[in-house]
């Protein structure tokens, strides 16, 4: 059977991508590699869940970290809750307030950037055309500037003598010339020029004059990428169990149904019974109301 | 063909597009021009690795650059073991203005480093500046400027053995720095005695046995080797000036 998937567009690839939906289970474990905070493993595990929810496209862990990014909210909107729930702290009082962003909105924004096309892809040529290098957004959710590891992750193809070599890229860039770097170089101060504006989120807290603004920038090299994405998809790991405990010893749910459900479906089972718990206490009250 | 055959042979191509895109760079030593390759993102990388490592980051870089220059070089007829230690800088500075970025940056200070390349080939390298021999009583120490491959294999050395001991044991550190820096300068020993000459040559020896014959070397001796490592410094330094700026050749002079 084919599974249920839904789409997005992504501005790095100008296309759609299909999605399957992210499960119970596999959420469950995202949340306990949050929980333990390691930023590496973080990465990677959301590097592995596209992986495995955008089976159709095969070169996903190319896509970069803005198109990742997309997917991801996407699929916190689709699969979790439509909307993320904020405690925020304003800048001038330290006073704590709520707030509550639509993560379409973010999405929307991010869909809508209209970056120059040259920061999506770099062409950059060497000794008369025998080498060419496309260079494009860093594909790593969590990155630091200074990494070295940056230059894969920038370098999206590579031609040599005309020939697509980028399939042998691991073990050929090493040997590349050191010119290629200093192209690097420009293309990430250059990226970083056309991105160091842009919020993932503004909130204008109640507590202090109009325009003082708590910001979420859309900075690779700051974690403020990876940090969101974890702010997104945290939630009391306790609640798993909990949530468990209660679909299958109050609502005889099987486990299997639980395990292949997403959080967001889970969510209108407990719904369905709150109603329906609502309406016999409701009936309840009536009949006491009515007792002789 | 398979994959493996696949990468070779594209590793083949970026070699020679490497030694099609070669450089010329002037050898002070040589008095003349060598094509070398430019570095790759490899040895880029290596460099700026070695550049983190901080106590003894230059010891590093030595290490690394004498295995940069011996693969990048492209005339085979060339033997870089002959390079004096001063061709170091010449070739550094041609490989960064090539590769990576003609300008430098040194106390808000920037230069053009191709001023610093146009230079070079108007250092005169005279034979005193290269070697000498000092003498105290009967004793005779021929003194020669080190070659990169002495240099690279006593770095080596000293990294293997300073490498355990703490950065904040500066004093034996800084000892230990100096006492294998002296040792690259030194060609023979000679004892001179009635029943006749006894030359012990340091090529021949092991590094510490170098170490111990020179810590019995009376101070005025070896002040007198100072005087002369002091004045190849001053030398070496014409490389690397621009008017009152002087340029760090090391790891970090290739981070850019």
């Amino acid at each position: 059977m084919k599974q249920f998937v839904y789409t997005v567009d992504i501005p790095g690839q100008k296309k759609s991508v299909n999605i399957r939906e992210l499960l119970f289970n596999r959420y469950k474990h995202l949340v306990k590699n949050i929980t333990n905070d390691n930023d590496e493993v973080i990465a990677r595990f959301f590097d592995d869940l596209l992986y495995d929810l955008c089976q159709d496209d095969k070169n996903i862990e190319q896509y970069s970290f803005l198109d990742k990014l997309i997917i991801l909210l996407t699929v916190r909107a689709i699969c979790i809750a439509p909307n993320l729930e904020l405690s925020v702290t304003c800048p001038i009082t330290q006073k704590q307030f709520n707030s509550v962003a639509q993560i379409s909105d973010i999405i929307t924004k991010l869909q809508k950037l209209n970056l120059p096309e040259d920061i999506y892809t770099s062409k950059k040529i060497y000794n008369n055309g025998e080498l060419i290098i496309e260079l494009g957004m860093p594909s790593t959710l969590n990155i630091k500037e200074r990494d070295l590891t940056i230059i894969n992750t920038v370098i999206k193809k590579i031609f040599l003598n005309k020939k697509d070599i980028t399939g042998s890229k691991e073990q050929i860039i090493d040997h590349l010339p050191v010119t290629v770097l200093k192209d690097i170089r420009e293309y990430i101060e250059y990226f970083n020029r056309n991105l160091r504006d842009i919020n993932l989120l503004s909130i204008q807290s109640p507590y202090a004059p109009l325009d003082t603004m708590v910001n979420v920038p859309l900075n690779l090299f700051s974690n403020s990428v990876i940090e969101f994405l974890k702010i997104c998809f945290k939630r009391g790991l306790l609640s798993f169990y909990e949530i468990e405990y209660f679909l299958i010893n109050k609502l005889n749910i099987d486990y299997e149904l639980i395990k292949t459900s997403t959080p967001a479906e889970l969510n209108i089972y407990i719904n369905f019974y709150k109603d329906e718990r609502a309406e016999e206490e409701k009936a309840e009250r009536k009949n006491n109301l009515n007792l002789p | 063909m398979s994959s493996t055959n696949n990468v070779s042979d594209i590793l083949k191509q970026l070699d020679s597009l490497n030694q099609s895109t070669g450089i010329d760079v002037f050898v002070p030593s040589l008095n003349k021009t060598v094509k070398f390759k430019n570095l790759n993102l490899k040895q880029q990388k290596d460099l700026l690795k070695s550049s983190v490592d901080e106590s003894l980051t230059k010891l590093a870089f030595i290490v690394n650059f004498f295995n940069i220059v011996q693969e990048n070089i492209i005339d085979t007829s060339v033997n870089v073991n002959s390079f004096y230690i001063f061709d170091r800088a010449a070739i550094a500075l041609a490989l960064r203005v090539s590769g990576l970025d003609s300008e430098y940056t040194a106390d808000d200070v920037v230069i053009n480093l191709n001023d610093a390349l146009k230079q070079i080939p108007t250092i005169r390298v005279t034979p005193d500046i290269l070697s000498s021999t000092v003498e105290i009583q009967n004793l005779s120490v021929d003194l020669e400027v080190p070659k990169l491959g002495l240099d690279r294999d006593i770095s080596s050395i000293t990294i293997n053995k300073l490498k355990n001991v703490q950065d904040k044991d500066i004093k034996t550190l800084v000892g230990e720095l100096f006492i294998h820096e002296i040792i690259k300068f030194i060609q023979n020993v000679t004892f001179k005695n009635e029943a006749g000459d006894q030359t012990v040559s340091f090529a021949n020896l092991k590094v510490d046995d170098k170490i111990a014959i020179i810590e019995k070397f009376p101070a005025n001796l070896t002040s007198k080797i100072l005087e002369f490592i002091k004045a190849y410094r001053d030398f070496e330094t014409k490389f690397t000036t621009i008017g009152d700026t002087s340029i760090e050749i090391d790891a970090s002079f290739f981070s850019v």
